[in-house]
């Protein structure tokens, strides 16, 4: 078997709040991520999902373990981190949003407009390169988030919880984006999600964390072929069956 | 009536200049008083002022661009210093606590207040008038900024930062942008004091035989009413010229902010 593509080991990391209470946010959290798959993570709010994406993508340091992104220790750059909020810069076009990775690597103008070009295509935003964020809709807003993120071609895709504030046909649909681009650009994803129905559609492997401090609970392939039905039997046994597992989790 | 819907806001807002004109000119009249002269009087003086100018032959855009010359002078400073300790007390919170007595102690002092000091230590050079007009536009340029900067979104500096951005990409291209909205609201706010101190500070200390203020006052001592109306409306009309200009601007370089696009 080849390399995985992500390793988190022993992780954990402990908060201490303003008011001087320690957190304990993730306890000893090991699993992988193979090249080009698609992990989803779901667990309970609260039960440190964001504070697990932060740390791979480097904007946290863990206070036990490590992470390792192709072999080596995670570092701002190595994974691009998609935010459930609105995370565009509102002063900056579709477009010039899109470029902002480039402009941090200092990427020639004339090469980055093109690379921005693409991204713009690719998430099928032809004809709002030059609109402001405030003039497009909510699931546009996270398909910029989506190529500004792209654009900088990382080794790794971190989502959290993307869609979260879609509705939910709108969420279904940027789903069904979400895998087109993922089959075309052959990206490793993790997807941070509370939404069960969410998990069983996109994933590969769908991990489960417990309350806090979070712990891994299981981890479980999904092993329905590509394109999903949400409404087959197979799906909804799946969901069911993920969904007594959160249930477990809430309940203790 | 296309047109009417079109201009209706100029209409109404012509048509009460005119109707408080015409009060103006009929209040004058019937009070009769020697200290307030009519609407035609201050025209008349307006423009004999503008194009033959005054006893000395300074004509009263001289005055006038003496004035703006100074705050200009001290608004240049103030804009500088404001922008770089507000910046930097904006992402600094240790910095910020450390100045905050002294600036919460100097703030409330009126620039005013610091006339005869300016005019002692600096005579009728321009760094006196510059000195009061520092400290008139100082405060709000840099309390606006250290908002501005405070306000940023952390989320948007977090996507910076997954971009390998470093601090001064983190500043200059995240913080600032961010902060510009609030750095030209301070400036605009600080400009409007700046322009009340020139003309206070010529009228009461530093003097100099030329500026708005000077005018205005040795209109007074004339009794030369006409004029000192002329003169203040000078100032009048030059404060909205530049208020508008900021307000342009604000229009066309924030247009990406959603209360600016409605």
């Amino acid at each position: 078997m080849s390399q995985p593509k992500v390793v988190v080991e022993n992780l954990s990391k402990t908060y201490i709040t303003k008011d001087g209470t320690q957190v304990e946010a993730l306890e000893n959290i090991t699993f992988h991520v193979n090249e080009q798959e698609l992990l989803c993570i779901i667990g309970p709010n609260g039960c440190g999902k964001t504070t697990l994406l932060r740390l791979i993508a480097g904007i946290d340091t863990p206070t036990r373990g490590r992470i390792l992104i192709d072999n080596q220790e995670t570092k701002p750059g190595r994974a691009a981190l998609i935010f459930q909020e609105f995370s565009l810069f509102p002063w900056r076009t579709v477009l010039d949003n899109i470029k902002f990775g480039l402009e941090i690597l200092n990427v020639p103008t004339q090469e980055s407009h093109k690379i921005a070009q693409n991204y713009v295509k690719l998430v099928g935003l032809e004809g709002f390169e030059q609109k402001f964020p405030h003039e497009l809709s909510e699931g546009m807003k996270q398909k910029v988030a989506i190529a500004r993120a792209l654009a900088v071609n990382p080794p790794v895709l971190l989502l959290d919880e993307p869609f979260a504030f879609l509705d939910a046909q709108t969420r279904n649909r940027m789903q069904e984006e979400l895998l087109r681009i993922w089959e075309q650009e052959k990206k490793t994803m993790i997807f941070v999600s509370h939404n069960v129905d969410e998990a069983v559609y996109l994933a590969d492997r769908i991990l489960a964390l417990t309350a806090r401090p979070g712990k891994v609970k299981t981890v479980c392939e999904v092993a329905l072929r590509r394109p999903r039905q949400r409404t087959s039997q197979p799906f909804i046994r799946k969901r069911e069956e993920m969904l007594k597992t959160l249930i477990e989790e809430l309940d203790t | 009536m296309n047109w009417f819907k079109r201009y209706k806001n100029s209409l109404i807002q012509l048509s009460a200049a005119v109707v408080f004109l015409i009060l103006w000119q009929l209040g004058a009249t019937v009070l009769n008083l020697v200290y307030f002269p009519s609407l035609s009087d201050t025209v008349m003086a307006f423009y004999q002022l503008v194009v033959y100018g005054d006893a000395q032959g300074n004509s009263l855009l001289t005055h006038s661009f003496i004035s703006l010359y100074r705050v200009f002078a001290g608004f240049s400073i103030a804009l500088v210093l404001a922008l770089a300790l507000g910046l930097l007390c904006g992402v600094n919170e240790a910095f910020y606590s450390m100045l905050k007595p002294l600036i919460e102690v100097i703030r409330p002092i009126p620039p005013l207040a610091w006339v005869p000091f300016a005019s002692i230590a600096f005579g009728i050079a321009i760094g006196g008038y510059a000195f009061v007009i520092f400290l008139g536009a100082f405060f709000p340029i840099f309390l606006n900024t250290v908002t501005g900067v405070k306000r940023t979104s952390s989320i948007l500096v977090d996507v910076a930062k997954t971009f390998k951005a470093d601090k001064k990409d983190v500043m200059f291209k995240v913080i600032v942008p961010s902060a510009l909205p609030e750095i030209t609201t301070g400036m605009r706010i600080g400009f409007g004091i700046a322009w009340m101190c020139i003309i206070a500070a010529e009228m009461i200390g530093v003097k100099s035989a030329l500026g708005l203020g000077f005018f205005i006052f040795s209109m007074a001592n004339l009794a030369l009413y006409a004029e000192m109306f002329a003169g203040m409306i000078m100032i009048g009309l030059i404060s909205y010229v530049i208020n508008e200009g900021f307000m342009l601007a604000e229009r066309q370089f924030f247009k990406w902010r959603v209360e600016i696009a409605k």
